[in-house]
């Protein structure tokens, strides 16, 4: 304990001197003679405690001010991520693992700070979790670089070829930075041989991360004066390209899976493809001799999966001109078997397709309070225009709803104060009450399935929600 | 001719004289006749039946009346089988069910007319065309291969009658062997419990051969679970319309040879416990052969439908902490894990039939054989594992030849089994074996557990050996009732009539599912067995 008392300041006073020495002796930074890209230099990694010091990022300021980004991380899980995999739940997944072909480095791909390339991190960073470096990019080239007086003269895009710092300004980067992770990759696939080992489900909503996150910064619109690219419908802004950008990389990675298809790593058909909850339900019946997917009818033979419902269930909401990105793919992922490559080139068309999203989006214009009022209008009565026998499908469909509204109203708010009151607040609630997963079957246990749900139920919630929040949007 | 015999004509000639007059009498048109197909859909040698129905064998099996007690039949059968099961037996409604509410859902959910398609029919009513030829299965070809007035009748477990009808109504017919019996008069040995366990077996767990499969098609449409299939729980409770030999004097007055020649039946001995043994390896048997069957028919790489996969491995709500990951994984976690039917009851037997007395496992006795097979069940049993977990939804070209090896083990099995006694010391000894088993098996899944209490309970009251113990009593009735928070049920239904329709008892059978926690099982098996020892 000591130690760690006395570690930090001694360490903080170290990187201060150096930080003074080098600041007294600035020099223009030294153009290297080609750009290497960051994977082949591939940088090392630097770890928190380089980045700690209390001159720099460990300043006593209040949270989101800049230099105060240590003190609000030390509250970030992603801090945490190691410590996970030092848990005892962490050694029963493994336990469960024993003779598959799933080993221990997967695992440290995202409960660490990314190693890029193949130099592996260093022990003593582990215990970092994801660190800085893990959003912000390794930094043994940008550390000394990025406090020199030249280094804001830099762009975004020439401190990350040049210096491996990653853009995390760019809303669209930030994204795909957070989905290596939180959504994966060909190789960081939380696939459902380790999610039946232990590990929980991923389903990642940008807004509703960014705002659960202890920020250690804060947006150009929350800055005095604005920042620089300040866009005051920024969660509306952050949820649409947090959408396209999330099922971008879902896609890819189902390209990845059906690429690999029957590798010992990647078992096919891929279950995570498809929603939990379709097949993870106590077999009951909803109003004592139905079910309500019995009630609901099926689209195809009974008892067929859903595929995507989490990343494709938002694409109507984004109401984006062009064909549906998403149309081929779920056809073809339909069937339990679906053949690997048709699945593959669906998949290509509709990455096409979302890249097309993308640019409309990056082009459009930020919106107005009136706007946001009437996209949160249309999303409200659209989800109630639709057939109950179709909408909203399974709680996948359900909660993206729900947070599509959520964001759209975080933005009103920041646009227009006035709409953003304590009661509405309430009604949000009531909207969450149908989602939510209950307390377990057992003292201290809970459910990690929304046990309770059913289309209906958050149907008249939204009813309910529609009279109180917005009248006139009910059909 | 003896005055004796010469009842038995009178008898004879009355019952025949019935048979033939009352199918005319009923309603004209011959209410024993397969309702009316379309023209040319009906089969050849379905049409030329003429003595296929209930009601043929209501003539006689209605009451035990003066006379025939008189004659002595009731010596033999209780003769008021018909009754029994009119009344009381849920057969009755097995097509009608196809009729009620949830059959029309699940034909609006499936695109099909229930009672027309051949698939529903396999079990919902009689397959007559492949009840002519017993032991040549095959799938219903047609609607007009069926007859269904009558629900699952008599004949869909006892064998078409148009053959054996007429020489059944003579007592002589009591000296034709089983075998014969099947071979030249298509009439099936439901005496012998393994020939009983693969009729029952074939609805209640399913014969791909014979059509009868719920696919998970069905399931999701609305098809109740099938209840773990315990085959003499099953005829406890259907209710039995038949008396234990042991209960019968007829069978006191056979010497020892006959009574197992010709009815299978070890004087003295309790039957249920030998039905118990040999159906829970039938069952098991079933189930492989099943599973073989369509495995084969997939080497083109087609995956096997969903519903020969467990159920319980996908359909369960999330939960943390659960038991479920603490039971360990056979493989991957997360691979589908085939349906094999419980099998803990299976491993009960397997131990009470290779723990026999010291001495009886001799070269060349069934315990020997028993014990060798006892020990192969889990390295057979992986490979099947195995075969399906080399990727989701297994490798049918792996899994056919695995579950056709299971197969022929639980047939060599069932064979070992039925050479062993089951006396009253021995029915005994399976009911402590069956509590250990449940004693020490953690995790188990719920219609494993279910099947080894049905199991226990049947024991219990058909076994005049197992002695009743009021502390047993109390932790059965802890476990099991009506109420929403005891996981199980003892008998299958009320016994009083008319028998409650599936869909009405569906809810709760469900509900006690999903709350059923193996630990308190397991706990209450602890203090079971603990008490069955204070008494030993």
């Amino acid at each position: 304990v000591k130690l760690r008392v006395f570690g930090l300041p001694l360490l903080a006073a170290v990187y201060l001197a150096a930080a003074v020495a080098v600041r007294l002796g600035a020099q223009p930074p030294a153009a290297p003679r080609h750009a290497p890209s960051p994977e082949a230099a591939a940088p090392r990694v630097v770890g928190v405690a380089g980045c700690a010091a209390a001159g720099c990022h460990n300043d006593q300021r209040p949270a989101g001010s800049p230099g105060s980004e240590y003190g609000a991380w030390v509250h970030d899980p992603h801090g945490r991520a190691y410590e996970t995999v030092q848990s005892a739940k962490y050694r029963a997944i493994l336990d469960r693992l024993a003779g598959s072909a799933y080993a221990e480095d997967l695992c440290l791909k995202c409960h660490a700070t990314p190693a890029p390339g193949s130099s592996p991190l260093p022990r003593e960073l582990l215990a970092d979790g994801v660190g800085c470096e893990g959003c912000h990019g390794p930094a043994e080239k940008w550390r000394t670089a990025h406090y020199q007086g030249w280094w804001k003269g830099l762009d975004s895009e020439r401190k990350w070829r040049e210096y491996g710092l990653y853009p995390t300004k760019d809303l669209a980067r930030r994204v795909e930075q957070c989905a290596e992770c939180h959504v994966g990759t060909a190789d960081k696939d939380v696939n459902h041989d380790l999610i039946a080992a232990g590990h929980p489900r991923l389903a990642f909503e940008y807004t509703a991360y960014h705002h659960l996150l202890p920020r250690h910064w804060r947006e150009p619109h929350e800055q005095t004066p604005p920042g620089p690219g300040a866009r005051r419908d920024f969660d509306t802004f952050a949820w649409a390209v947090g959408q396209v950008v999330t099922a971008k990389a879902a896609v890819e990675l189902l390209a990845a899976r059906a690429g690999q298809a029957n590798q010992p790593t990647h078992p096919w058909p891929e279950f995570a493809e498809y929603g939990c909850y379709a097949c993870h339900h106590d077999l009951k019946l909803d109003d004592g001799h139905q079910s309500w997917r019995q009630k609901r009818g099926f689209a195809g033979t009974p008892g067929e999966w859903p595929w995507g419902t989490w990343v494709r269930s938002a694409s109507e909401a984004l109401a984006w001109s062009g064909p549906d990105p998403f149309a081929d793919l779920e056809k073809r992922m339909r069937p339990p078997m679906p053949p690997p490559g048709p699945v593959r080139a669906a998949a290509r068309q509709a990455l096409d397709r979302l890249d097309g999203w993308l640019k409309q989006l990056r082009s459009a214009q930020p919106l107005s309070a009136a706007e946001v009022r009437d996209r949160l209008n249309a999303a409200v009565a659209r989800g109630l225009s639709r057939d109950p026998a179709q909408w909203p499908r399974d709680w996948d469909e359900a909660t993206q709803h729900y947070l599509s509204l959520a964001a759209l109203y975080t933005a009103l708010g920041d646009l227009d104060p006035s709409a953003a009151t304590p009661q509405r607040r309430v009604l949000f609630a009531e909207l969450r009450r149908p989602l939510a997963y209950p307390a377990g079957p057992a003292p201290r246990t809970r459910f990690d399935s929304p046990v309770d749900f059913t289309p209906e139920q958050y149907r008249q919630a939204l009813q309910r929600f529609a009279r109180e929040f917005a009248p006139g949007t009910a059909p | 001719m003896t005055p004796r015999t010469r009842r038995a004509w009178t008898l004879t000639a009355a019952l025949l004289a019935a048979a033939v007059a009352l199918p005319l009498a009923a309603d004209g048109v011959g209410r024993g006749q397969p309702t009316p197909a379309p023209a040319g859909d009906r089969p050849e040698e379905v049409q030329k039946l003429t003595k296929v129905g209930f009601v043929h064998c209501e003539a006689c099996h209605r009451e035990p009346s003066q006379g025939y007690r008189e004659q002595k039949i009731t010596d033999f059968i209780r003769l008021d089988e018909a009754t029994t099961w009119r009344q009381h037996d849920l057969h009755t409604k097995a097509f009608m069910a196809l009729k009620e509410p949830l059959g029309q859902q699940m034909g609006r959910l499936l695109g099909v007319d229930v009672t027309r398609d051949v698939s529903c029919l396999a079990c919902h009513a009689v397959n007559l065309s492949q009840e002519l030829t017993p032991g040549s299965p095959r799938p219903g070809r047609s609607t007009g291969d069926f007859y269904w007035n009558d629900g699952v009748s008599c004949e869909a477990c006892h064998g078409v009658a148009e053959k054996w009808l007429a020489p059944h109504f003579d007592k002589s017919w009591r000296t034709v062997p089983p075998g014969e019996k099947l071979a030249k008069y298509g009439e099936r040995d439901m005496r012998d419990p393994a020939s009983r366990a693969e009729r029952c077996a074939a609805c209640h767990a399913g014969n791909a051969a014979e059509g009868k499969f719920v696919t998970h098609a069905m399931y999701a449409a609305g098809h109740p679970p099938l209840p773990p299939l315990e085959v003499m729980t099953f005829s406890r409770d259907q209710p039995k319309h038949y008396n234990d030999p042991r209960d019968l004097p007829y069978f006191a007055s056979l010497d020892a040879d006959t009574a197992w020649r010709l009815f299978h039946y070890r004087k003295g001995e309790c039957s249920p416990a030998r039905q118990v043994a040999i159906g829970a390896a039938v069952t098991f048997r079933e189930a492989m052969r099943t599973l073989a069957h369509a495995a084969a028919a997939r080497s083109d790489g087609r995956m096997l439908d969903f519903a020969h996969f467990d159920c319980a491995a996908c359909h369960h709500e999330l939960a943390s902490p659960s038991w479920r990951p603490t039971r360990g994984y056979a493989t991957t976690p997360g691979r589908p894990l085939p349906f094999t039917g419980p099998t803990a009851l299976l491993r009960a037997v397997l131990r009470y039939a290779s723990e026999a007395a010291p001495g009886a496992d001799a070269p060349g006795s069934p315990v020997r054989s028993l014990k060798l097979l006892a020990g192969e069940f889990d390295v057979k049993l992986a490979a099947l594992l195995k075969a399906f977990s080399a990727r989701p939804f297994g490798d049918p070209a792996a899994v056919a030849p695995a579950a056709r090896d299971l197969a022929a083990w639980s047939d060599a099995v069932a064979k070992g089994l039925d050479a062993l006694p089951y006396g009253d010391a021995q029915s005994a000894r399976l009911l402590r074996v069956i509590a250990a088993v449940a004693q020490h098996s953690a995790g188990l899944g719920y219609d494993d557990a279910q099947q080894l209490l049905w199991a226990f309970d049947v024991l219990r009251s058909e076994c005049p050996g197992v002695r009743a113990k009021p502390e047993v009593t109390a932790e059965l009735q802890k476990l099991t009732g009506p109420e929403p928070d005891k996981p199980f049920v003892l008998r299958l239904r009320p016994p009083d009539p008319p028998p409650t329709p599936v869909a009405e008892t569906l809810p709760g059978r469900l509900r006690r599912a999903a709350a059923y926690q193996p630990e308190s099982f397991r706990q209450a098996f602890g203090r079971i067995a603990a008490a069955l020892k204070a008494g030993e």
